[in-house]
């Protein structure tokens, strides 16, 4: 297995487009092809090199140094791995079809939004619209993975259609907005107007919440689904230690009920 | 071949290709586990009249199953996978949905569409809208609503290829002493992965041969080894053997069933003539009818 | 201002106003922006472009494209998949932008000034929506822009003409209407039709009471149409007629142009119009009728609304039409809204496939209607973008009528069961670069009333195109070598090379002010904003110099009407 490592050669001066930098396309490259490669920053264009100092061989592994300004970082992984050493800037993992992405510092807007599969690890938080969706799309996520260890921002799961994302800490308000279906576990404390406009889907935390008044609230449950997912994560990386555990009786809300939802927020005692 | 005092016949068992799948069911308990298993393989002991045959194949232990509950692992076996589908689908709704506290997982690995089993994908529906889908792990389950809570099944499971009508024939000096050894040889058989034994507690007595004298009777008794025919020129039973059983024997593939059979031999010739088993022999119908042959001679201990 | 010319040195002119002569070498003066007559002896030639026999032509015009407004910026609201696979990024010339058939604002102007198009006319500009069109078209570059004002299902129109209001109330009210949204023109949609769909009515025809009002789109037709006549207004009603797309709507298509009974008019997208219920499908081709009935009226002008196969979006005030077709919506979702109770707005997605009958049927009738349609100064060049198709298209559509064996190679391509219920196949008619020029140049600009635009004379707009004699058309048509934007190169081998602002084309007919005694009420009583707000002032289309106004002159007694 080769690894290709990147190193920043100095602080960015404005915001930079990582979207190339994908394992599967630069396989093919060597390395002073992939120097050349130019980027996007700010309003123009660098190339790699002058950006980042190349190591490593091309392969399937991609390691890159971090910085909250680097965008995009793994937007459109489809297989491989890429890993960050320190923080990333917007839309990392967006639209992953496979493939791993593991972030060991903090992601910042919209991380994994419309992702289709794979997997995308943060170890630190990450911001608003995590999993959400693309502007102007009526689906957010569709597949994959999101494991979050620190806590996220507003708006997670947006308009979700499958898969998972689970965070270990807190998440902020409108959770699981407008979400269709899929599974979203908070190992800390939701925020307000979690599933707002919820379809379907299943939103599962920790503890008592004030739910929105469109959700009916179906008082406790013994749920063998529960275990089967605990089952599930047991058998995973990555998984936050504070999203463990979460079977046995749950309180159970359907709704939300003024958009005809059925989803199901699901407190676990 | 006289082994241990008791003779094995040169002959074979003739099987037939099948398809079979296994569901795991969970519940609270394992006796409710038990339970729904037992209805769910019930009045399944031959595709003759009854669609499918079927058994538990073993109990499972709570770190065994998806939901961490016991279980019991069902095996079904029938002609094809479409009456395979249906057979699965009535059990599961008349015996399994309707168990207290059970959950349904299929016990196979995912397999191609053309050989798709619908458990939940049809059962769904007695959800009348309140149902809901999961996607855990790949798999799709799905949560439908019920007095006692919710009954968790999984979409589908898929049919495999398998093996069924592997036997065994014990004949004994008397009744009981045929009684003892089957009962002793389907323990020792049940214990054998991926098989089951779908006949009341293992053991069949009224064997039977192809065709009849009346007309539309596609199977008859077995007069050869009738114990009270024995006198007639057709009878197989020499004078001493008063009684005859057989074992029935449905594996996943042909290596399961010849393991089981293997297993049933070494009980019985471990028991030895002392047992009042006199011999053993195999059924079959001139090899024309089955792919698979058990030679009893090649299947010994 | 600089005194000095810019020479194009030997053109072949093709200018069908009378300008040219033929296949003969021709140089074009250019000063101040103006076309200008050959200078004295002694006169500075500032630049000398060499045309090297090159065609010439005057600057093409879209006379019906929805480029900007309301229901365009719901439609790329409802496909950003579209803005995000086909972004431009910025450059030194030109702003970023998105959209393949529905561009952004700069994109649009960009797009139509590289294929010589130097203006288009927004044909549906709800009243109520014309700021925000003014705004968005303000940040359309390059190209002349002008908007057709839409009334016919407007409350106060219907309830007036319902309690019996006179020919020279309603004159006043459109008059009022077209110096308040700052139009160029009138166009009716499924006259009462889209007020009838808030009725619950699903179709109304022509002699078919609207529900509430009691009126026929029959009147509400001959009011409109007889108001811009009498209001000496150059550009006729512009009229999509009821029923589109509906099987068997030629009849109303037909009785219409009979009720105009020598009214002027101009009939568009008519393709959507021309639909008969004979075979086996109930559906089939009725150009050859509708084309004769154009043949036979010359009081009628007509665009096509040619379809042009793959992905598009369908965008029409029809909300009754579009709601009827919401379930053929592919990517399946769709929008339809109503602002101010003033018309109606919606949006289909739809994919044009050359292998479905209907699809495939409607290419041919939009082809059979070019060729059957004998006056080339009576029909106009259009995809309805994008309802058939993206602008952008047009070369290719200049190419299938100006190449007969390109044409049928096409032809044999769709779906087989066309060509038997077509008689496309069988027409010999390809039309000369001259019709071409009448078709997508001097015709418009004749039924716009643009007297300085459409031709090459002394006087008209430098907008100027030259194009290589490519035998491909399409390729001709899609990158001309030079394209002049008031007197300025704007584009070079279909590569933008400089940008600007052009102008907003008005129209002012004069009429009685004492109109707005009825409309204060009315503003106060039924809409969002009053009559003193809701007027446009001319500052607000100026903008500081951004945008230009044209103002187009009123007829009078010695133009020729139509």
């Amino acid at each position: 297995m080769s690894m290709l490592s990147f190193r920043l050669k100095g602080p960015l001066t404005g915001r930079v487009d990582a979207s190339p930098l994908l394992p599967h396309r630069l396989a093919a490259m060597d390395l002073t092809e992939i120097a050349a490669l130019p980027l996007r920053l700010g309003r123009g264009r660098i190339a790699v090199g002058d950006l980042f100092d190349l190591s490593g061989s091309p392969g399937d592994t991609v390691e890159l140094e971090g910085d909250e300004r680097l965008d995009f970082v793994g937007a459109g992984l489809s297989g491989g791995t890429i890993r960050v050493a320190g923080p990333v800037g917007h839309r990392a993992g967006t639209g992953m079809s496979g493939g791993s992405l593991v972030v060991e510092g903090s992601a910042g807007l919209a991380a994994g939004a419309a992702m289709r599969g794979g997997v995308l690890t943060i170890a630190g938080d990450a911001g608003n619209e995590l999993g959400g969706a693309l502007p102007g799309e009526r689906a957010g996520m569709t597949g994959g993975r999101i494991l979050v260890r620190g806590s996220c921002g507003d708006r997670v799961g947006e308009r979700m259609r499958r898969g998972l994302i689970a965070v270990g800490g807190d998440a902020g308000a409108y959770a699981a907005l407008h979400m269709n279906a899929g599974s979203l576990l908070i190992g800390g404390r939701p925020g307000a107007a979690t599933g707002h406009g919820m379809r379907n889907g299943t939103v599962l935390f920790r503890g008592e919440i004030d739910a929105l008044p469109g959700f009916a609230d179906c008082g406790l449950n013994q749920l063998p689904f529960l275990s089967l997912l605990d089952n599930h994560l047991s058998e995973l990386d990555w998984v936050p230690p504070s999203c463990r555990g979460l079977t046995g009786r749950a309180r159970r809300w359907l709704g939300d009920r003024g958009f005809g939802g059925r989803g199901e927020l699901l407190s676990c005692l | 071949m006289l082994l241990n005092g008791i003779h094995i016949e040169n002959t074979y068992a003739e099987a037939f290709d099948m398809k079979a799948t296994r569901l795991i069911v969970t519940a609270d308990t394992l006796a409710w586990a038990r339970h729904a298993g037992m209805a769910a393989t019930g009045f399944a002991t031959s595709v003759i009249a009854c669609g499918c045959e079927s058994g538990i194949e073993r109990e499972l232990a709570p770190e065994e199953t998806p939901d961490g509950r016991p279980g019991v692992s069902l095996l079904f076996f029938a002609t094809g996978r479409s009456v395979l589908g249906k057979q699965v689908e009535t059990r599961l709704g008349q015996c399994i949905l309707t168990c207290p506290g059970t959950a349904c997982f299929s016990g196979v690995p995912r397999g191609a569409k053309e050989d798709l089993i619908p458990m939940g994908r049809k059962l769904r529906y007695f959800g009348d809208g309140q149902q809901m889908s999961k996607l855990v792990g790949g798999r799709r389950y799905w949560r439908i609503p019920v007095m006692d809570g919710e009954f968790l099944c999984e979409e589908s499971s898929w049919s495999v290829p398998a093996v069924g009508g592997g036997n065994l024939l014990i004949l004994a000096d008397a009744r009981m002493a045929a009684l003892e050894a089957a009962e002793a040889a389907a323990d020792a058989m049940r214990a054998v992965p991926n098989v089951v034994l779908p006949f009341p507690g293992g053991v069949v007595r009224s064997g039977s041969k192809v065709g009849a004298k009346y007309k539309g009777m596609p199977a008859s008794t077995n007069d050869a080894y009738c114990p009270t025919l024995r006198g007639l020129p057709r009878s197989r039973l020499p004078a001493e053997v008063e009684s005859v059983l057989e074992i029935v024997i449905d594996g996943l593939t042909a290596a399961d069933v010849a393991a089981a059979t293997t297993a049933g031999l070494k009980c019985l010739i471990e028991r030895g003539r002392g047992s009042g088993v006199w011999g053993v022999t195999a059924g079959n119908y001139g090899g024309k009818l089955g792919r698979h042959h058990f030679h009893l001679h090649e299947l010994l201990p | 201002m600089s005194d000095a010319y810019t020479l194009l040195r030997g053109g072949r002119v093709c200018d069908p106003t009378g300008a040219t002569d033929g296949g003969d070498l021709r140089d074009l003066y250019l000063k101040d922006g103006r076309i200008a007559a050959t200078p004295p002896e002694d006169a500075r030639i500032g630049e000398v472009v060499d045309l090297d026999g090159r065609i010439v032509m005057a600057g093409a015009i879209d006379i019906h494209s929805h480029i900007g407004g309301g229901k365009v910026n719901l439609a790329r609201l409802l496909l950003p998949e579209e803005h995000r696979e086909h972004g431009s990024a910025p450059d030194g010339l030109r702003r970023s932008g998105s959209g393949l058939f529905t561009p952004s604002s700069f994109v649009t102007g960009y797009r139509y000034a590289e294929m010589g198009y130097t203006a288009a006319f927004e044909p549906a500009m709800l009243p109520s929506n014309a700021r925000h069109t003014h705004l968005e078209l303000a940040d359309v570059p390059i190209i002349d822009k002008g908007c057709y004002a839409v009334l016919g299902n407007d409350d106060f129109l219907l309830e007036r003409l319902a309690a019996g209001a006179t020919q020279s109330e309603v004159n006043d009210y459109v008059a009022w209407m077209l110096h308040a949204t700052q139009a160029v023109g009138v166009k009716v949609v499924n006259p009462g039709g889209i007020s009838a769909f808030k009725f619950n009515q699903r179709r109304l025809d022509l002699d078919e009471a609207h529900p509430h009002y009691g009126i026929t789109p029959r009147r509400i037709l001959t009011t409109l149409a007889t108001a811009l006549s009498d209001l000496r207004v150059p550009h006729p009603l512009h009229i999509h007629c009821n029923n589109l797309g509906i099987p068997g709507n030629e009849s109303v298509t037909r009785d219409t142009i009979a009720a105009l009974d020598g009214l002027p008019a101009h009939l568009t997208h008519l393709q959507f119009h021309s639909y008969g219920t004979e075979g086996d499908r109930r559906f089939s081709s009725a150009a050859a009728e509708i084309a004769e009935s154009v043949n036979r009226n010359p009081n009628i002008s007509v665009d096509v609304g040619q379809i042009i196969f793959g992905q598009t979006i369908t965008a029409s005030a029809d909300i009754m039409s579009q709601f009827r077709n919401s379930g053929l919506a592919s990517p399946r979702k769709w929008v339809c809204t109503d602002i101010e109770c003033d018309g109606g707005c919606g949006l289909v997605p739809f994919r044009y496939r050359d292998k479905a009958f209907v699809n495939a049927l409607q290419w041919a009738i939009g082809l059979e209607l070019f060729l059957l349609i004998e006056d080339p100064w009576r029909v106009y060049l259009t995809t309805d973008h994008p309802n058939g198709g993206p602008f952008t298209s047009y070369p290719h559509l200049i190419r299938l009528l100006m190449d007969r064996s390109f044409r049928n190679e096409q032809l044999a391509r769709i779906n087989p069961d066309v060509a038997a219920h077509s008689r496309l196949g069988s027409i010999d008619r390809e039309y000369t670069l001259e019709e071409i020029a009448i078709m997508t140049r001097a015709g418009p600009a004749r039924v716009l009333g643009l007297r300085d635009r459409g031709h090459l004379r002394a006087g008209a707009v430098a907008d100027v195109v030259v194009y290589d004699d490519l035998p491909d058309r399409e390729a001709m048509f899609a990158a001309p070598a030079l394209v002049f934007k008031n007197g300025r190169l704007v584009a070079r081998n279909g590569e933008l090379t400089a940008t600007g602002w052009g102008d907003t084309i008005v129209v002012r007919p004069e009429f009685d002010p004492a109109i707005e005694r009825r409309l204060k009420p009315w503003f106060e009583d039924h809409q969002t904003v009053r009559l003193g707000n809701f007027r446009i002032a001319d500052g607000e289309i100026l903008d500081h110099g951004r945008g230009g106004l044209s103002i187009v002159p009123t007829l009078t007694a010695s133009d020729s009407c139509f």
